[in-house]
């Protein structure tokens, strides 16, 4: 385990040295940033016109509906799946791909390291990285408590998702980094399995059946909306703890094919 | 120490290591030499378990490359051909990264760390970042990295390559200093390099292994003569030649001027050492001699000689 902190700490080390995390934390800032004043606006005019009409029955039974959570932080926390998808394979290109170009590749493989932790300490890292990014966003619906009194819980259930999903994205990340030695290549494939894995919840519906119900249950889109519902489900625990360890198995996998590719 | 048994590596159509079987005893530098393209570094590499061996084995300390490997890449340092060094760190923290890795325990980290900057002359460059060291230093922190844990058996892999001849100097010593109590092998295309550092020698030329000998086993070997190289500052150049000529085993003189003087080359038998004979013939016909040593055959001329050999046998 301490050699995993060894080698997660370097690689973390690493990261803040790269212009590549710095562009991607102040990206992710600012976007997430910016769809939070979007949605807050939009609840703050779409809340002023209902105190206009106050009296009116029809908008006082809206006023119930019209709350931090369902219209500030609910689609924050979705638009954030997408500021994942296209900055967590930036993120993760780097991982194994830099090492097998700049030769430290060798100097890791020929060290008694196993490539549990190495898979793992790389992990760790971008997760890490992931972490940092959550921290750092945690201002903006902060800011909230100042002004009204949000739903905690639902806050803390929504950073919740957005770790598990975005430690999910990272051991795809993970994997695809894994198999080449071209940064591009391996930011390109998690960019497309990721992809896959969205868009395959759509494609349920127009497949029906069983087999629509097991697309449904594979893509992480469904999995990931309980969480901003402040809903904790231990299903979807499973599901993505699973999907990570897949994708960190592939990834040790690969290493070693490297090792033992005749 | 190390065993390497009948290995073979290929890529694709191509052999590029061919049923290569050589030994190493503990305590020994082994020079691996070959031209550029012999096969040296995929070799290095299938021996220090980066790579598996399409064919044979290797085993290090007793540990099988194939079944045990973390047991025995844990007694190997290895310097691969390529520096890998992040160009992020600074030169001790790299080392302590590289300590730690490879077993170090916590506690003893950094003075191992600072027994290994010391050793390799990088005192005035550790806390430099390593993308900003010259290739020198860059070089030596490879070799220090290989040396951090203290291991059993070194592998270097072209050690002295690009670097100035003070240098190449220092790090042939440092390599020197290591024997005995570690077993080593070093990879060069330079035939002097290994001379001057390795006890025994492994050539391999296309993949394959040409011949494994001491040094001057392997000249004897290719050597039916040894040569001379004699300058005189006078004398009459027909009277020099047939006096040289009449020494008891000389077999042939061939004779060249340059500014200096006279220049003769000397070819004589194994079995006569004619240096003091024809030393006093010169002292005593006052051609002053200014110099007389014995001329080595170069890498290409073993080279050649022993592939041609090879060839000959074949037929």
């Amino acid at each position: 385990m301490r050699i995993v902190w060894t080698i997660a700490a370097r690689e973390l080390r690493s990261y803040l040295s790269s212009p590549i995390a710095w562009a991607v934390i102040t990206l992710f800032l600012l976007l997430f940033g910016g769809f939070f004043w979007l949605f807050l606006a939009d609840f703050a005019s779409t809340s002023t016109q209902i105190y206009q009409y106050m009296g009116d029955p029809a908008y006082e039974e809206m006023l119930g509906e019209v709350n931090l959570t369902g219209w500030v932080l609910r689609p924050l926390f979705g638009n954030t799946q997408i500021l994942f998808l296209l900055l967590v394979p930036a993120l993760t290109m780097r991982l194994f791909a830099e090492e097998k170009k700049q030769g430290t590749y060798e100097f890791l493989l020929t060290s008694p390291l196993t490539v549990a932790q190495l898979v793992a300490g790389k992990y760790l890292a971008a997760l890490a990285m992931i972490g940092i990014l959550l921290l750092c966003s945690a201002v903006f619906p902060a800011t909230l408590f100042l002004v009204g009194s949000p739903e905690l819980s639902a806050i803390l259930t929504g950073y919740l998702g957005l770790l598990l999903l975005g430690g999910a994205f990272v051991a795809v990340g993970t994997f695809a980094s894994s198999v080449t030695e071209n940064q591009i290549i391996a930011a390109v494939l998690t960019f497309a399995v990721l992809l896959f894995f969205w868009i395959i919840s759509w494609a349920s519906s127009v497949v029906g059946g069983g087999v629509a119900e097991l697309m449904t249950y594979i893509s992480f889109l469904n999995h990931f909306e309980d969480f901003t519902k402040g809903v904790l489900d231990t299903r979807h625990f499973v599901y993505f703890l699973s999907f990570i360890a897949f994708f960190l198995l592939l990834a040790g996998r690969a290493v070693e094919a490297v090792r033992w590719k005749r | 120490m190390i065993t390497v048994e009948n290995l073979s590596k290929t890529y694709g159509e191509r052999r590029v290591v061919d049923d290569i079987s050589f030994g190493v005893r503990q305590g020994e530098i082994l020079g691996f030499l070959g031209p550029n393209g012999a096969g040296k570094t995929t070799t290095m590499r299938m021996l220090t378990g980066f790579i598996p061996p399409s064919g044979g084995r290797t085993v290090v300390g007793g540990f099988d490359m194939a079944r045990e490997g973390r047991a025995a890449r844990r007694i190997i340092g290895y310097q691969p051909e390529n520096p890998p060094l992040y160009g992020e760190m600074t030169v001790s923290e790299y080392l302590g990264f590289a300590a730690r890795i490879k077993g170090v325990a916590p506690r003893s980290v950094s003075s191992r760390v600072a027994r290994v900057i010391e050793r390799c002359g990088l005192g005035d460059v550790d806390g430099r970042l390593l993308r900003n060291l010259s290739k020198g230093f860059r070089q030596r922190a490879a070799i220090a990295q290989a040396l951090v844990h203290d291991p059993e058996v070194l592998i270097f892999d072209e050690p002295t390559i690009g670097l100035d001849p003070l240098q190449i100097i220092e790090i042939r010593n440092l390599i020197k200093g290591l024997a005995g109590d570690h077993t080593v092998i070093l990879s060069s295309h330079i035939l002097p390099e290994v001379t001057m550092t390795c006890q025994r020698v492994v050539i391999i030329n296309q993949g394959r292994l040409v011949a494994e000998d001491t040094y001057e086993g392997l000249q004897s070997r290719v050597q039916r003569a040894r040569r001379l190289f004699v300058r005189l500052v006078r004398g009459e150049p027909g009277a020099v030649n047939a006096a040289f000529a009449g020494l008891e085993g000389v077999i042939r003189v061939s004779e060249d001027a340059d500014t200096e003087g006279l220049v003769h080359r000397v070819e004589y038998s194994l079995d006569h050492d004619i240096r003091e004979d024809l030393a006093r013939l010169a002292v005593e016909q006052g051609w002053g001699l200014l110099e007389l040593h014995r001329e080595d055959l170069s890498l290409e001329e073993v080279f050649l000689q022993l592939t041609t050999e090879e060839d000959l046998d074949a037929q």
